[in-house]
């Protein structure tokens, strides 16, 4: 019997920016590999908390440990174990990279300045690239040409590359087609079942619900936290996205319909 | 026609023609950055307050109050505007800090102006700063601009994977333990240490063009940073030499023509990509 191995603990963090608090005693943890969603509506913290988790912010207050790490402590350390998956939206398309330049510069930020990339970076680039599934083809393409999915599962191979065993995944689904959002839910299935776990802030859990070990429901604090079946509940629903929301029942899970909307 | 042998051995448009060369490889570098960055914007405000603090020294020249020259002036005017926006706008939105620098345009516009209809005497040197001087560069002038073009093409060069990185990807970039902030700012010191160097040759107007459109050419043209690096080269470089030896035919200003035929070239492109 394996020790069952804690990926994450998050303890009363309280945090936001410039003094303005978002997120109130937040505290949750969850076990190595299993796939959290972190959910809630437009405004909840969701990408405050990625960012604390990841140490992009610092929290006012409580502790964060990654696999036992106290997260400030070991800033250089957790961000070997930890890879960031950003929002599409958020990264520039007027840098004319390539796909293959892009999940190498991943590779590369790890290694420190000045450093050459060797047989063994290339080698990762491209094993991160067939992981991630981005056809060959496309591996000299230049991003910005991409379709909304490609350019996810770059980014998915850039995290990828540098072996991470956590993933952190902002709006992975946004502006994705159906097929591709199928293919990058499997995608993270597989891995979990290969040691990597992957935290996913999404404002739709509908596609990905099956595949979900955690939910974390989200409005600046905890509404709940725990199994699918047990979070996803009308109440919960409605205390996190007000009373107004529709909720449908299926198959003993409930979903909040909210429409598609994202700021 | 002219004899070109007997032009080339004109030490002015030698050295014309050697900041020609620079230029295009500044260009190449720093241009691109801006282009990566978003920060095309920041070059036209980094250049007029360049040109405020020369005409600033110039009048305090002038007025014998402190001795300090012109391209001194111009350093320190541009490149603390360039790191006020950088600092100020690290944490910023697009649409704020766009506001914030137009402002800031905008003030050190009016400070160029104000400082230069305060100079009387020598407001031919104040001209030259909008229009450049190419066809006047000194020998110290060319040793300049040698050193500083030499240090942004080196630090460029070695840390474009770095640069690039940020650009593309702040956030993903910090994540990866990469020190955002500190790259940050050496991007806007390389790129207003550039403005400045090349005002003194095509003049503050012509600056936005020579750092801007080569840059946004090969961005057009290209589908990695090295062949963007290539292709702005050769686009500053011949607009520059074109644009050299046509004024030297037709008498008027080399930077003039170096901005038209390097904007037609841009849409000359754009059009048949488009």
């Amino acid at each position: 019997m394996f020790e069952e191995e804690k990926a994450l603990v998050v303890e009363e963090v309280t945090a936001g920016y410039n003094g303005n608090i978002v997120l109130k005693d937040i505290s949750f943890e969850m076990l190595h590999p299993s796939i959290l969603v972190i959910m809630g509506p437009n405004g909840a913290g969701k990408t405050t908390l990625l960012k604390t988790i990841i140490g992009l912010l610092r929290p006012y207050k409580g502790r964060i440990f990654v696999f036992g790490h106290n997260a400030w402590e070991n800033l250089s350390k957790i961000r070997k174990l930890i890879s960031y998956v950003p929002q599409r939206e958020r990264v520039s398309e007027s840098v004319p990279l390539r796909v293959r330049d892009i999940v190498l510069l991943g590779r590369m930020a790890k290694k420190g300045p000045l450093s050459i990339p060797s047989r063994v970076d290339i080698k990762a680039t491209k094993e991160a690239l067939k992981k991630a599934l981005v056809p060959r083809e496309f591996w000299d393409k230049k991003f910005s040409e991409l379709s909304g999915g490609l350019q996810q599962k770059v980014l998915i191979a850039r995290a990828l590359v540098t072996e991470p065993k956590i993933l952190l995944l902002d709006e992975p689904f946004s502006a994705v087609d159906a097929p591709s959002q199928r293919e990058i839910i499997e995608l993270l299935a597989r891995l979990r079942s290969k040691g990597v776990s992957s935290v996913i802030v999404t404002h739709d859990i509908n596609p990905l619900v099956e595949y979900t070990d955690y939910v974390l429901l989200l409005n600046r604090r905890v509404i709940a936290f725990g199994k699918p079946e047990e979070v996803l509940t009308g109440e919960n629903l409605s205390k996190a996205y007000g009373i107004s929301v529709k909720v449908l029942a299926h198959k003993g899970v409930c979903y909040a319909i909210i429409g598609d909307y994202h700021a | 026609m002219p004899d070109i042998l007997a032009l080339l051995s004109d030490p002015f448009v030698l050295r014309a023609i050697i900041a020609i060369f620079l230029a295009s490889m500044i260009s190449a570098t720093a241009g691109n950055l801006t282009i990566f960055r978003g920060l095309s914007f920041l070059i036209a405000t980094v250049a007029h307050a360049a040109m405020a603090g020369a005409a600033f020294a110039i009048f305090l020249q002038e007025y014998s109050l402190i001795p300090i020259t012109p391209i001194l002036g111009a350093s320190l005017f541009g490149i603390s505007i360039s790191l006020f926006l950088g600092v100020i706008g690290n944490r910023m939105s697009g649409e704020r800090l766009e506001a914030i620098t137009g402002i800031a345009f905008a003030l050190s516009m009016s400070l160029a102006i104000l400082f230069i209809s305060l100079i009387k005497e020598y407001a031919v040197q104040a001209w030259g700063l909008i229009m450049g001087d190419l066809l006047l560069l000194t020998l110290s002038d060319v040793l300049l601009m040698i050193i500083t073009t030499m240090v942004i093409v080196f630090i460029s060069i070695l840390l474009m994977r770095e640069f690039l990185f940020i650009s593309f990807d702040p956030e993903g970039a910090e994540a990866s333990g990469l020190k955002t902030f500190a790259y940050h700012i050496l991007m806007l010191l390389l790129i207003s240490l550039s403005v400045v160097v090349l005002i003194k040759a095509v003049g503050a107007i012509l600056v936005y063009v020579i750092m801007i459109i080569p840059a946004a050419t090969a961005n057009r043209l290209a589908n990695k940073p090295s062949s963007t690096m290539y292709i702005a080269f050769i686009i500053s470089l011949f607009s520059g030499l074109f644009g050299l030896f046509l004024a030297l035919y037709v008498d008027v200003a080399p930077s003039a023509l170096i901005g038209i035929i390097a904007t037609l070239i841009y849409l000359a492109i754009t059009l048949r990509r488009s």
